[in-house]
């Protein structure tokens, strides 16, 4: 009977607490969530019609090939024909036999053998260009950086994801064995590596839009990379697309001294709020001077990356920048207690006030941490050294050196989907 | 995108349905993302929606259908078996929440929210809809897809399982004072 009416009280009050559990509620406005919601909706709208092309393509592209297949043989017959019959005609005799008949039926037939298979091999590499057969791999350790010990004899291709208005590199290696494949005998620029692979990222899967590749194209005049854009490019419909549209042209096109944006007949173009663009833009290459921030993709994985782009005079600001992103978009890499000084010591060291425990962050807090510093310093072409931490060494870092610079930030290897 | 849909849909039942994911994965980001994802399903989905449930059950079981994948993707990743999650008789545990919405909540709130963790899956469903949502025992049942009968046995097991787990709670801390 006790028991019984103990019981019950412990489930009045039960039902009590959580009948008064406290009401959360979305901070957000109605037009953030409305905006993001749309971006997010016209993303996978653009992403799904490319599907579809690609699909759609995919099935066509036999029995286009087998038109154009025929097509060919008829001309290739008619035209053997012809020179044929005047050369009979040339030669006055006129005995022309069933077996010549045959020797000249014959001989179209293996041009015929040789026209299907030229047709085959390019209905091969056609459909490989269509239907997507990489992916990338993140790195399988805590350093998501890509340095010089993980290339190999592997291919650098700098590549820039975006989101809303903003965007963030990232850097992918490809094996020598898929280069040797698709570049035979050449060291391919960053724009042939570009035309080769953009298409073939799936942007969405990595926490992104589907951006590439550029509307238009583009044609390297030596160190000018020129972008022949059609009339409804649309990139200068809003700071918010102009902005990370050359932002990720900087960051994608590392081997280019400079950009020339043309209309696609090649005459100078007009930019929505900058008038006539005549003069090329300057990229900056790997040398961006920019600090870097943490930025969590919509997939939840988490990039290093600059801060929309900002640049600094010198390498002293950028690392004493790195404490406040100035926005909601980015988070700083150093915990809100961690504070420190730069100092000049035969190359710049940051000095933490207060000895830094490395194992009292996680595993990637740390990491970021680290990597955020020799990403900032790489940005300046600059090495720098972090002094004052609990250990002399973590992940292989030794801390009585400068960091490793890395050659990019936010690794994967381009995998072939079999 | 249907923006008066979109628009109407946000004042009626948007802060219900954020709470109800926010309730279920205890992370404000992560429900943010996943209250934008019902959206995205139910926008698309809207003009195919017969009308045979209620607009509000019809939202809160598309919103647990994207829960459910979230805790699935989850054990994906930590290397269990996708056809091996069955959501009604595994946990739907979740990381911690966010200091910022910790403060709204004192002891006896944070150690009911960990022994709901322990729950099963069926049963922290039930719990958040009918205690914290507020739903009726149809709307629950229309939800979940199961009978009313299924709704109220589960609601029975759930608290008898959250009395035993607070009360082994309370003992442990009885114990460490002492």
């Amino acid at each position: 009977m006790f028991i019984m009416s103990e019981k019950k009280a412990e489930d009045r009050e039960l039902d009590e607490l959580l009948k008064k559990m406290p009401k959360f509620t979305d901070k957000r406005s109605k037009e953030e969530i409305y905006q993001q919601l749309k971006s997010k909706i016209e993303t996978q709208e653009k992403f799904e019609q490319r599907k579809r092309i690609q699909v759609s393509m995919n099935k066509w592209l036999p029995f286009i090939i087998s038109v154009a297949s025929v097509l060919l043989l008829t001309v290739l017959v008619s035209s053997y024909i012809n020179n044929n019959e005047s050369s009979t005609a040339d030669t006055v005799e006129e005995s022309t036999t069933a077996d010549d008949q045959m020797r000249t039926l014959e001989v179209p037939e293996e041009s015929s053998m040789d026209a299907k298979e030229e047709e085959s091999v390019g209905m091969t590499t056609m459909s490989e260009k269509l239907a997507p057969n990489v992916e990338l791999a993140p790195f399988d350790r805590t350093f998501t950086s890509v340095y010089e010990q993980d290339l190999g004899d592997g291919t650098v291709f700098h590549f820039s994801l975006l989101e809303n208005a903003l965007t963030v590199p990232i850097t992918i290696v490809i094996p020598q064995e898929k280069i040797e494949a698709d570049f035979p005998n050449m060291e391919p620029s960053s724009l042939e590596l570009y035309n080769q692979y953009a298409l073939e990222i799936d942007e969405t899967s990595l926490g992104f839009q589907e951006y590439h590749p550029y509307k238009g194209y583009f044609i390297a005049e030596g160190k000018i990379l020129k972008h022949y854009l059609p009339a409804d490019h649309g990139y200068d419909s809003a700071p918010g697309t102009a902005v990370p549209y050359i932002s990720s042209i900087n960051e994608v096109f590392t081997d280019f001294d400079s950009f020339l944006r043309v209309n696609e007949d090649g005459s100078p173009i007009e930019w929505d709020q900058v008038g006539t663009i005549d003069e090329p833009l300057v990229l900056t290459g790997t040398e961006q001077k920019v600090n870097y921030f943490a930025y969590k993709a919509f997939n939840q994985v988490t990039y290093l990356t600059p801060n929309f782009n900002k640049t600094f005079n010198t390498l002293l600001e950028a690392l004493q920048g790195m404490k406040n992103p100035e926005n909601e978009i980015y988070t700083s890499v150093i915990p809100n207690d961690v504070t420190y000084s730069v100092k000049e010591d035969k190359g710049l060291v940051v000095h933490f006030d207060e000895p830094l425990d490395l194992e009292s962050l996680n595993a990637s807090e740390a990491s970021r941490l680290i990597e955020a510093f020799s990403l900032t310093a790489a940005s300046f072409n600059q090495t720098i050294r972090l002094e004052n931490i609990v250990q002399e060494k973590w992940n292989e870092v030794d801390f009585s050196s400068p960091l490793p610079v890395p050659v990019g930030p936010n690794g994967f290897t381009m995998q072939t989907i079999q | 995108m249907n923006d008066s849909v979109f628009h109407r849909l946000y004042d009626t039942y948007h802060q219900d349905v954020f709470q109800f994911l926010i309730y279920l994965v205890k992370n404000r980001q992560t429900a943010e993302d996943l209250v934008q994802e019902v959206y995205v399903r139910v926008l698309r989905a809207y003009s195919s929606f017969e009308g045979k449930s209620s607009e509000k059950t019809w939202l809160f079981s598309i919103a647990k259908n994207i829960a459910i994948d979230h805790f699935r993707k989850q054990a994906v990743r930590k290397k269990r078996l996708f056809d091996s999650f069955d959501w009604e008789t595994m946990q739907l545990a979740s990381s911690d929440m966010l200091p910022e919405d910790l403060v709204q909540l004192n002891d006896e709130m944070r150690t009911l929210l960990v022994a709901l963790d322990d729950c099963t899956g069926d049963q922290k469903m039930v719990i958040i809809m009918r205690y914290f949502q507020e739903l009726s025992i149809a709307e629950t049942s229309e939800i979940l897809n199961w009978s009313e009968g299924k709704v109220k046995t589960t609601q029975h097991r759930a608290i008898k399982a959250l009395r035993e787990r607070l009360s082994d709670k309370q003992k442990e801390a009885d114990v460490h004072h002492e």
